[in-house]
């Protein structure tokens, strides 16, 4: 890269999609969203690992029904969450690739691959680093210079834990995460934007963002340039593959009954059959049936299903309804009455099915639905304009815009008898902090422990445990006597540090809460990112060796062929043993040293066969030598000259 | 002693609900961290401060306790404690171990 392109460098804004992602650029006033190698302007958040190579992507998914073990997706519902969690538990049945706990207390989940004749496993965390850095790439080959610095979203119902583990992720992969935003306000601005920003009256929207894995329900008050968000609500599980899999339910079903036989356990029949499910249901929404067909797809039985909208509706009702919760919750917390809503703009694909159009538009007594913005889209494009707001790349307008966002879920410690006491509240606007005093519980009690959940129910049991950390050395007084102050502070990225201090003896412990709660280390990113580069050489390393092993691989046959179409009055028979004998110990070598060979190693067993052919006299040797170096037409050429000989 | 919330969202006592709104969005616009990246730190706090102020006054029961305090100048601000748990700090006892 030139010296030139060092200096430069730009923020994207990075969608960090369940099943695609989504990249976008501010450059010269106005947002980019970038195509990538393949000319899709949203890519498969796929990764998968061939014989030879990894594959990112697009190239990953299109490869899917061959390869269903060793390729990877999903890695946003395993983000920043426990093996033994029920959502874990339930998706792993789901999923054609293992995925195993490593293990420890923290009971993290890791994706077991296996690559090259070896089980490899990966956190959720590089998983999805690998699809960033896929994006990166994008990015970097439209922009003609490096990205080091980008915005990226999640789901604004993700949790602390989640959070972090995204932040992570983008570090992993080279990125300095900028800020981590929500989705549906990102989706906001890019609505906001298309819309008159000057407007004077303070005007509220919903945003409702259901994609393919996750779904959030945000109120947003927009005036001037200022996005205000009222409330967010959601579910971090519930989007377009939920329905897939309901689909593909009713097909095994349907199959067992017609065939009396199971394909579940055919990962690669599931596999072809899930695609077709997905295609009949982006299907549905714009035609009222679909037939889903595979040939062959188990035991040699072909499969056929007719498919109506009806059917589908029915068969996914329950999650349509579900939805309708968050909407309503929202709206609650945001104490504005249905009316104030002056636009519902509808984000992520899955809102392009028309029962959940149906539905949210019936909840709001039939008001039309925004659908100006490109629901695939406009959340890389918020997350691009907020890219160039925080670099301070934009434009005026841009600069003038000013995002306050919310935190998700309320967060607190337990205090006595399992209480849940609460620091900061739900749908406070970040950053925020709040501190509390707190005292000892005993006489001379000199150490406290303060365990930290996030959520809204009155008894820590039933939250979301965060993490724990003790306060030790309080001097030794009565009951009652120190003066604890505890410290709550989330950032603008959403993500809470708590900290606690004695009074008296200012002494200080903190903790980044994730840290407590299976989050990688800072050592532990510090070597993923090494591996990451290491990888990053390796899969350009891997390039050059394997074409220098397919030369030699198609040198060999050459060689082989050369020696077996000439007869034995061109060729004596102690040469040919000698040359056969040769080729054989360079087979041998290829199958076995050839596994861990390089480039290099290749080229030199290519130069010692031409050195055995160099060192034979016969007048044919420079005819057969040279042969090897040409194609196809000339090589015959060259055999026939020999023959003539 | 540190600012009161009316003076930190620079408004009157006797503001109305749309003034305090938009103060503190006028205020936010000037403080938030990433309107000034020279001095983030400062601009922090400044700003969270300026949120707490606006959670409070926003809120008509809120309001009505912390103008309570102001007004019989009691103790609870030495720290970032909300007012309207305002006795001496201590609201309960710590869970032990």
């Amino acid at each position: 890269m030139q010296p030139a392109s060092e200096e430069k460098s730009y923020a994207v804004g990075i969608d960090l999609g369940t099943t695609y992602s989504c990249v976008g650029v501010y450059k010269d006033g106005e947002v980019q969203i970038i195509a990538n190698d393949q000319g899709n302007r949203t890519t498969p958040s796929y990764v998968a690992w061939t014989e030879q190579e990894r594959l990112l992507g697009d190239a990953a998914k299109n490869q899917v029904a061959s390869n269903p073990t060793n390729t990877v997706f999903d890695a946003k519902r395993l983000i920043g969450r426990r093996f033994d969690d029920p959502i874990v538990q339930a998706d792993l049945k789901l999923w054609p690739f293992k995925v195993v706990s490593d293990g420890t207390k923290d009971d993290k989940p890791l994706i077991e691959i296996f690559y090259q004749g070896v089980a490899k496993k990966f956190h959720p965390e590089e998983i999805s680093s690998m699809i960033l850095t896929k994006m990166k790439q994008t990015a970097e080959a439209y922009l003609g210079h490096r990205v080091r610095e980008a915005v990226i979203t999640v789901p604004a119902y993700f949790n602390d834990a989640q959070r972090q583990a995204t932040k992570d992720a983008g570090e992993i992969a080279g990125l300095r995460v900028l800020r981590i935003v929500n989705e549906p306000t990102a989706a906001a601005i890019a609505y906001g934007l298309d819309k008159s920003t000057s407007a004077q009256k303070e005007t509220h929207i919903l945003v409702f963002d259901m994609g393919g894995g996750t779904f959030d329900v945000s109120v947003l008050a927009i005036q001037e340039s200022v996005f205000e968000v009222k409330a967010t609500a959601g579910d971090p599980h519930l989007g377009g593959e939920d329905f897939d899999n309901r689909i593909l339910s009713h097909c095994i079903a349907d199959f067992r009954r017609k065939y009396q036989s199971d394909p579940t356990r055919n990962q690669r029949a599931v596999r072809r059959l899930r695609t077709q499910c997905e295609r009949a249901k982006r299907l549905l929404s714009t035609q009222t049936s679909v037939t889903i067909e595979v040939d062959s797809l188990h035991e040699g039985n072909d499969f056929s299903i007719r498919l109506s909208r009806a059917k589908f509706e029915e068969l996914c009702l329950d999650y349509f309804k579900k939805a309708m919760e968050p909407v309503e919750q929202c709206l609650k917390d945001s104490n504005l009455p249905q009316k104030a809503i002056s636009d519902i703009v509808m984000v992520g694909g899955s809102t392009r099915i028309p029962k959940v159009q149906e539905l949210i538009k019936a909840f709001f007594h039939g008001k039309e639905l925004c659908k100006s913005i490109n629901p695939d889209e406009a959340v890389a494009y918020g997350a691009a304009v907020q890219a160039a707001i925080v670099s301070g790349h934009g434009s005026e307008e841009v600069q003038n815009m000013l995002l306050l966002d919310v935190a998700p879920l309320s967060l607190g410690i337990e205090t006595a008898g399992g209480m849940m006491q609460v620091l900061i509240e739900r749908n406070s606007t970040v950053s925020t902090s709040k501190s509390q005093d707190f005292t000892t519980f005993e006489d001379y009690q000199d150490h406290v422990d303060i365990s930290v959940y996030e959520g809204e129910r009155a008894m820590v049991k039933d939250n979301n445990f965060l993490g724990k950390f003790t306060l030790k050395d309080i001097p030794k007084s009565l009951r009652g006597v120190p003066k604890i102050q505890v410290t709550f502070t989330i950032d603008t990225n959403g993500i809470l540090q708590v900290s606690a201090e004695d009074a008296k003896s200012n002494k200080k412990s903190e903790i980044q809460i994730a840290n407590e709660k299976g989050r990688l280390t800072q050592n532990d990113i510090q070597k993923m990112l090494q591996e990451a580069e290491k990888y990053k050489g390796e899969d350009e390393i891997s390039k050059g060796d394997m074409l220098a092993k397919e030369e030699l691989k198609v040198y060999f046959q050459r060689f082989d062929k050369g020696i077996q179409d000439l007869d034995a009055s061109k060729l004596q028979e102690q040469d040919r043993e000698r040359l056969e004998k040769k080729l054989a110990d360079a087979y041998h070598w290829l199958e076995h040293d050839g596994l861990k060979a390089g480039k290099p190693e290749f080229e030199a067993k290519q130069k010692e066969l031409q050195a055995v052919m160099n060192t034979e006299t016969w007048t044919f040797a420079g005819h057969l030598h040279s042969a090897l170096y040409r194609n196809d037409w000339e090589w015959r050429a060259a055999l026939l000259v020999c023959r003539e000989f | 002693m540190p600012k009161s919330y009316y003076e930190l969202l620079d408004i009157s006592r006797d503001a109305t609900a749309a003034e305090i709104h938009r103060a503190y969005k006028k205020k936010a616009l000037q403080h938030h961290p990433d309107k000034n990246p020279g001095q983030v730190a400062e601009a922090t706090e400044l700003f969270k401060a300026i949120g707490e102020a606006y959670l409070c006054l926003r809120d008509p029961a809120k309001r009505a306790a912390y103008d309570y305090d102001l007004d019989n100048k009691s103790t609870w601000s030495t720290s970032w404690s909300s007012p309207q748990e305002s006795d001496d700090g201590f609201t309960f006892t710590m869970a032990k171990d």
